[in-house]
């Protein structure tokens, strides 16, 4: 199956590593994608997001986006981050149920060329890997099992709730699907309160102290569980998660030192790739080591 | 017999004027068809003589007096079926007055200073009043809420500052109602210090009335904060959306830059070490405040707001 490949704001002008991981992830799974460089920012959910002052500008914003990749002749569009998941899944929804909304959307679409006809699958890169390649398929490409790994899923809010916009494909208080593919890949889950929790990014820009204490809450809990590394499936958790996890752990006052891997990065590790090519250097918590225990 | 025909049920016991910590006491009860977690701790209080201590009133989902945590999920114990295995707790982010019952001064304090009573814009005219069920759908959602603080329980947010979500949808409620001329998105910003919500859902998720807390009542707030041009949450927005249509992609650090302002100077020693480090370059921050970092056909963007306006009008 082609996929039309949405990387979105973090991984193209911040997360730049992410968009690498991925790519040379596909690649080495045999996954056959098209990349929609040019689709703008799903409307995030900062302070709200961009729906909040201005609901028909993202929903249009999106139905472009969803209209490209309609273009390329895909069924399913693959996101990296969960916040892009939310909004594209939830916008998807609401113009594949309201004709009128669609026809009004599509007006504007229709002043750059394009149509949105409702087509499209949005799925997260997480539930590509274990929905449609299987964890038995992925199971049979790990070359390099990550058997000296303890490592902890931090989940995040946006890929689990609301649980109906994403059909409960998780259960959004008790999520397995990341900690079934840590094991698939050889490694230990390390199981944690906080997995499922909130990082606090959706208000870092104008009210830091939550989110640090969040972020730095989860990281140490994780942490004296014995995780040897924390992974998760978004860029903007990583942020808090690895940024600002200094920081974090000054608002605490205590010590915190988790490398934090996005999900395609340990993906990678397992079936072979390199932390050069997986852009490791790139993280402010150190991940040589991880890199160097997963070759083990 | 089978596990089937009991209900184990693993509940939190502490009283603090007498106990020094919380402890938890398993109890069996036999398990009944269409059994419900009250009926199990009502069981145990009239079958036990246990004095184990909850609330409980209508039984029907309407009061919001029963909600507990039941296996690590707020619930209202009049709705929810019992399991074979439980740990019930009380709500999460409450102080404790007996085993399950939490304290509710702290929603009824915070509820009182938002303030959230009609106020009309407009002199009553008289009954019936010409409102159409459509103009008072957004405000009739949020009389759905039955103050049962679930909501607030699992909110990480919610603490010194922040009202919290139940608080939140009881301003809403006025807020959001066509009749309705009080200064709400003042409050909601100095107030209820709503800038301090994450949108993470966990109010939505565990309304047990579906009642959309962050959609539709936080967010319906902070919709006319930045109609009002309220603060640095509106502010944000305002960038937000600028820069969304200008370059397509939002940069993290140009947003920073350009939200926080002058602000932006308590960032710098941690911006050096993201520079040091790789993780900040500084070629994408000059591009990004010079309007370079433009996504390729970016127009597009403000010929579909245009087009979005001209269609409004």
């Amino acid at each position: 199956m082609k996929y039309a490949y949405y990387p979105g704001c973090s991984a193209l002008r911040s997360a730049v590593e992410l968009d690498a991981a991925t790519r040379r992830a596909f690649e080495r799974l045999g996954i056959e994608w098209i990349t929609l460089d040019d689709a703008a920012c799903c409307g995030s959910r900062e302070c709200g997001g961009l729906g909040v002052e201005d609901e028909d500008l993202q929903l249009a914003i999106n139905a472009r986006t969803l209209a490209m990749a309609e273009q390329a002749d895909v069924q399913t569009m693959v996101n990296v981050c969960s916040t892009c998941q939310l909004a594209l899944s939830e916008d998807n929804e609401r113009l594949k149920r309201d004709d009128v909304l669609r026809a009004r959307i599509n007006r504007a679409l229709d002043k750059v060329g394009l149509v949105y006809e409702g087509n499209i699958i949005v799925k997260h890169l997480l539930y590509v890997i274990i929905d449609d390649i299987g964890l038995e398929r992925i199971g049979e490409l790990v070359t390099s099992p990550l058997t000296e790994l303890r490592v902890a899923p931090f989940y995040g809010c946006h890929l689990l709730r609301p649980g109906n916009v994403h059909g409960y494909r998780d259960d959004p208080y008790d999520p397995r699907s990341l900690g079934e593919l840590i094991q698939v890949l050889g490694a230990t889950e390390v199981r944690y309160s906080g997995a499922n929790k909130c990082c606090g990014f959706h208000a870092l820009m104008v009210r830091n102290k939550p989110a640090l204490r969040m972020s730095g809450q989860h990281i140490k809990e994780a942490q004296d569980e014995g995780a040897d590394v924390m992974v998760t499936p978004c860029p903007l958790c990583h942020t808090m998660l690895d940024a600002y996890q200094p920081r974090a752990a000054r608002e605490l006052g205590t010590r915190l030192n988790l490398p934090i891997l996005h999900l395609p990065q340990m993906i990678g590790l397992a079936i072979g790739l390199s932390p050069d090519e997986l852009m490791m250097e790139r993280h402010l918590v150190p991940t040589s080591h991880i890199g160097v225990r997963a070759r083990a | 017999m089978t596990d089937n025909e009991f209900v184990r049920a693993k509940i939190f016991r502490f009283a603090p004027d007498i106990d020094d910590a919380p402890r938890y006491e398993t109890f069996e009860v036999s398990h009944e068809p269409n059994m419900r977690v009250l009926d199990v701790l009502e069981r145990i209080i009239h079958e036990q003589g246990q004095s184990l201590a909850y609330r409980w009133f209508c039984g029907v989902k309407k009061c919001g007096a029963c909600g507990v945590q039941v296996n690590g999920r707020p619930v209202l114990a009049c709705w929810e079926p019992a399991e074979p295995e439980m740990v019930i707790e009380p709500l999460p982010n409450h102080q404790i007055v007996r085993d399950l019952v939490v304290d509710r001064q702290d929603f009824d304090a915070r509820t009182m200073s938002l303030d959230p009573l009609l106020k009309r814009k407009e002199p009553y005219p008289g009954f019936p009043e010409p409102l159409t069920a459509t103009e008072m759908a957004p405000a009739a959602e949020m009389m759905d809420c039955i103050e049962c603080l679930l909501c607030t329980s699992m909110c990480p947010a919610y603490g010194e500052k922040f009202a919290g979500p139940a608080a939140l949808v009881q301003l809403a409620k006025t807020a959001l109602d066509p009749r309705d001329g009080g200064p709400r998105a003042g409050t909601a910003y100095e107030v209820g210090h709503i800038a301090e919500c994450v949108s993470c859902y966990e109010c939505t998720q565990a309304c047990p009335t579906d009642i959309r807390v962050l959609e539709h009542a936080i967010d319906g707030l902070r919709r006319q904060i930045v109609a009002q041009d309220i603060g640095d949450v509106a502010h944000h927005h305002h960038v937000y959306r600028d820069l969304t249509v200008r370059q397509g992609l939002v940069s993290p650090v140009t947003l920073m830059l350009r939200s926080k302002g002058w602000r932006v100077l308590s960032e710098l020693p941690h911006a050096i070490v993201l520079v040091i480090r790789g993780r900040l370059l500084l070629k994408g921050l000059i591009d990004g405040l010079l309007n370079r970092n433009r996504m390729r056909n970016v127009e597009e963007l403000d010929v579909i707001a245009r087009a979005l306006q001209e269609d409004q009008t």
